[in-house]
C-alpha cells in the first residue's frame, strides 16, 4: 500500500520534472545553451507571487498569472540581454555557461537580499486531500499534476500541429538552414525562451505553493531537470517526458527502499550509469557514426 | 552597361582580427555577376568561395564592402539585410554539406522550401488551421510534382516520404537540397558543388536541371565546382578565384584553358 502511495506521489512528481525538463529542453534543443539561468527562474516564479498575493492582496489567480508573465519576461530578458549578445560575438558555450552562472548568482542574491533567506510558506492551511481507496491525494498536489499535463500537452500540439511547431523542430535540428529558409532565429529565440519561461514557472509555482520556497531551491531542482533531460535523450522533445517519470518514480522507490536523504544521491547515480551505458538516453538519436 | 544580378565592390574579409598574422582572405574583391546567367565559380581548395557564398547569403560578415543585389527594380545591398530576409528576395542557397533537417521526414524536409511555408505569422496561421491546410495540401502536391520531374515516377524520395532525412545517404541528402531549392522561384542560386559525390548520371541530372531553371525561369545561377566537365556543361561564364582576387574570367572553354588554372587544378 505504501508501494502504491509513493508510486503515485512519485507519477505527480514525474509530471512537474517533465515539465520543468521540457522547458529546458526547449531552449538547449535549439540554441544549445546549457541554460543553468533558468534555476533561477524556478526560484523567482513563487517569490512574485509572494509579493503579489501575500503582501500586496491580489487575488489568487491574478498573482498567478501576473508572476508567470513576470518570469516569462525575466527568462526573456537573460536570452536577450545576456545570451543573444554572446551569441552574436560568436562566444564559445563556456563562455556563455559561465555567463549562466553568473546570472543565477545575481538573481538568487537579489532576492535573498530582498526577501531573507528564510523558508517562505505561500499556503498554510492544512492541505485538503482527496482519499480513495487507501491512496490520499493533496490538492496542491492535484494543481501539480494537472496544470504540468495540461502545459505539456498543450506544447505537443503546438510543436506537431502548427507552423510555429515546425519552427521549433526545424530550428532545433538545424540553426544555419533555418535561417535561410526565413526564419529570424534571434526573435524566435526570444518567443522559445517565453516558452520555457512559462514552463518553469508553472513548476516553480506548483512546487512552492505545496511546500514553500527560499532562494535556494532552484539549483536542486535544476539538477533534477537536467538528469530527466539527459537520460531522456538530448535534442528530443519527448525525451524529457519520459526522463522526468523516470526519475519521479525512482526518487518515490527510493524513498520506500532507503530513504528520502538517498534520493538525490540515487539520482546521480541513475545518470551516471546511463552516461556509461546509454549515453544518448532512452530516445537519443542514433547518429550516422560513419 | 550590361544588367548584373550582383555586383560584389571592394569586398574585404579576413577570419583573425590581427591582420599582420594572416592574410586577408579577400582583399577588396570587385566582381559583377551578369543577371540571367549561370556562372561557374572555381578555385583550389581553401580559395574563400564557400566563405563568398557565407557572407552573401549573411551567414558571414565582412569586413569592408558592399554586395549590390538586383531585385528587378531595385538594388539593395546583401551586406544590410539578415540572413532570413533573403529567401524572400528570391534568393536560395544549396550549402557544400549542410543540405538536411534530420529529424524531419524527407516530405517535411522538402515543404518548409516552400513559399510560406511558415505562414505568414506563425501565431495568426496557428489559428486559422484550415486555410493552412489547404496550402498545404498545394505544396505537397508541387513537392510530388518536382520529384517526379527530377527523379522519375516511382523514385526512392516520394516513396519514402515519411521516413527521416537522416537515414538518406549523403548524395540523396544533396539531391534532396536541390529538390527543396525548387519548391519556391528564385532569382538567384547560389550552389556550392551541387554534383560532389553524386553518381555520374545523376551528375548529368543536376547539370540538366541546372541548365533547365537557367533557361526556362530566367534565374541566375552562381555554381561553386571543381568538375571541368560540369562547368562546361552548364556555365555561361566562369571565374577562377585565387588567393582572394579573381585570377581569371570568361567563356568556360577559356578558363579551362587558362594556363593558370589549369597549373593550380592539374599541376601543368
Ligand atoms: N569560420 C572560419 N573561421 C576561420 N577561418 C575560416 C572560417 N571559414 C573559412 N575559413 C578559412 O577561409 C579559407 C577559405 O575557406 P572556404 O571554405 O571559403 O574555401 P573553399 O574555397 O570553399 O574551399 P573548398 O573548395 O575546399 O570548399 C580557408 O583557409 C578556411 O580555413
Ligand atoms: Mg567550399
Amino acid at each position: 500500500m505504501l508501494l502504491i502511495q509513493l508510486l503515485i506521489n512519485g507519477i505527480i512528481m514525474g509530471a512537474v520534472y517533465s515539465l520543468a525538463s521540457l522547458g529546458f529542453a526547449i531552449v538547449y534543443n535549439t540554441t544549445k545553451i546549457f541554460h543553468i539561468g533558468y534555476s533561477a527562474l524556478y526560484m523567482i516564479a513563487p517569490y512574485f507571487f509572494w509579493q503579489l498575493y501575500t503582501k500586496l492582496g491580489l487575488n489568487i489567480s491574478l498573482s498567478i498569472f501576473v508572476s508567470i508573465i513576470l518570469t516569462m519576461i525575466i527568462s526573456i530578458l537573460i536570452d536577450k540581454t545576456i545570451y543573444q549578445p554572446l551569441f552574436i560575438k560568436k562566444s564559445s558555450s563556456n563562455v556563455v555557461t559561465i555567463s549562466s552562472i553568473g546570472v543565477v548568482t545575481i538573481i538568487v542574491n537579489v532576492i535573498a537580499m530582498i526577501f531573507g533567506n528564510e523558508t517562505k510558506i505561500l499556503n498554510s492551511d492544512i492541505a485538503n486531500t482527496i482519499k480513495f481507496s487507501g491512496m490520499i491525494v493533496t490538492y496542491p498536489q492535484v494543481y501539480q499534476f494537472i496544470s504540468s499535463i495540461i502545459i505539456i500537452i498543450i506544447f505537443f500540439i503546438v510543436l506537431k500541429k502548427t507552423n510555429l511547431g515546425i519552427i521549433i523542430r526545424a530550428f532545433s535540428n538545424n540553426d544555419v538552414l533555418v535561417q535561410i529558409m526565413g526564419i529570424n532565429i534571434l526573435r524566435t529565440r526570444l518567443l522559445l525562451f517565453g516558452i520555457s519561461g512559462i514552463m518553469i514557472a508553472i513548476a516553480g509555482l506548483s512546487i512552492s505553493y505545496d511546500v514553500g520556497m527560499d532562494p535556494y531551491i532552484g539549483m536542486p531542482m535544476l539538477l533534477n531537470v537536467i538528469v530527466a533531460f539527459i537520460i531522456g535523450g538530448i535534442g528530443s522533445f519527448a525525451g524529457p517526458l519520459i526522463g522526468g517519470f523516470f526519475i519521479g518514480v525512482i526518487q518515490a522507490l527510493t524513498i520506500w527502499m532507503f530513504s528520502s536523504k538517498w534520493q538525490s544521491a540515487i539520482t546521480f547515480i541513475i545518470l551516471i550509469i546511463f552516461l556509461i551505458f546509454r549515453p544518448q538516453g532512452f530516445l537519443g538519436k542514433k547518429e550516422r557514426e560513419v | 552597361m550590361s544588367k548584373y544580378i550582383l555586383k560584389i565592390n571592394d569586398l574585404t574579409k579576413s577570419f583573425t582580427s590581427d591582420k599582420d598574422k594572416s592574410p586577408l582572405l579577400f582583399d577588396s574583391l570587385t566582381i559583377e555577376f551578369p543577371a540571367g546567367a549561370v556562372i561557374g565559380l572555381m578555385g583550389t581548395n581553401g580559395a574563400g568561395k564557400t566563405t563568398l557564398f557565407n557572407i552573401i547569403s549573411r551567414l558571414v560578415d565582412c569586413d569592408k564592402g558592399n554586395i549590390w543585389y538586383d531585385n528587378g527594380d531595385k538594388q539593395i545591398d546583401l551586406l544590410k539585410l539578415k540572413a532570413n530576409v533573403l529567401k524572400g528576395i528570391g534568393i536560395g542557397r544549396l550549402f557544400q554539406d549542410n543540405h538536411i533537417f534530420a529529424d524531419m521526414t524527407i516530405l517535411d524536409n522538402l515543404l518548409i522550401g516552400g513559399e510560406d511555408s511558415f505562414g505568414e505569422t506563425p501565431f495568426i496561421t496557428l489559428f486559422k488551421r484550415k486555410k493552412h491546410k489547404e496550402k498545404e495540401k498545394i505544396r505537397v502536391a508541387k513537392a510530388k510534382m518536382i520529384l517526379t520531374e527530377l527523379f522519375g515516377k516511382d523514385n526512392y524520395f516520394w516513396q519514402n516520404r515519411n521516413n527521416y532525412a537522416s537515414e538518406l545517404s549523403y548524395g540523396q541528402q544533396r539531391l534532396l537540397g536541390i529538390a527543396r531549392l525548387l519548391m519556391s522561384d528564385h532569382k538567384l542560386l547560389l550552389l556550392d558543388e551541387p554534383t560532389a559525390g553524386v553518381h555520374p548520371e545523376i551528375r548529368e541530372m543536376i547539370c540538366e536541371v541546372i541548365r533547365k531553371i537557367n533557361t526556362s525561369k530566367g534565374v541566375s545561377i552562381i555554381i561553386i565546382e571543381h568538375n571541368f566537365k560540369v562547368i562546361e556543361v552548364t556555365a555561361d561564364e566562369c571565374c577562377f578565384i585565387d588567393q582572394g582576387e579573381i585570377a581569371a574570367v570568361g567563356p568556360p572553354e577559356d578558363i579551362i584553358g587558362n594556363p593558370i588554372v589549369r597549373k593550380k587544378y592539374i599541376g601543368i
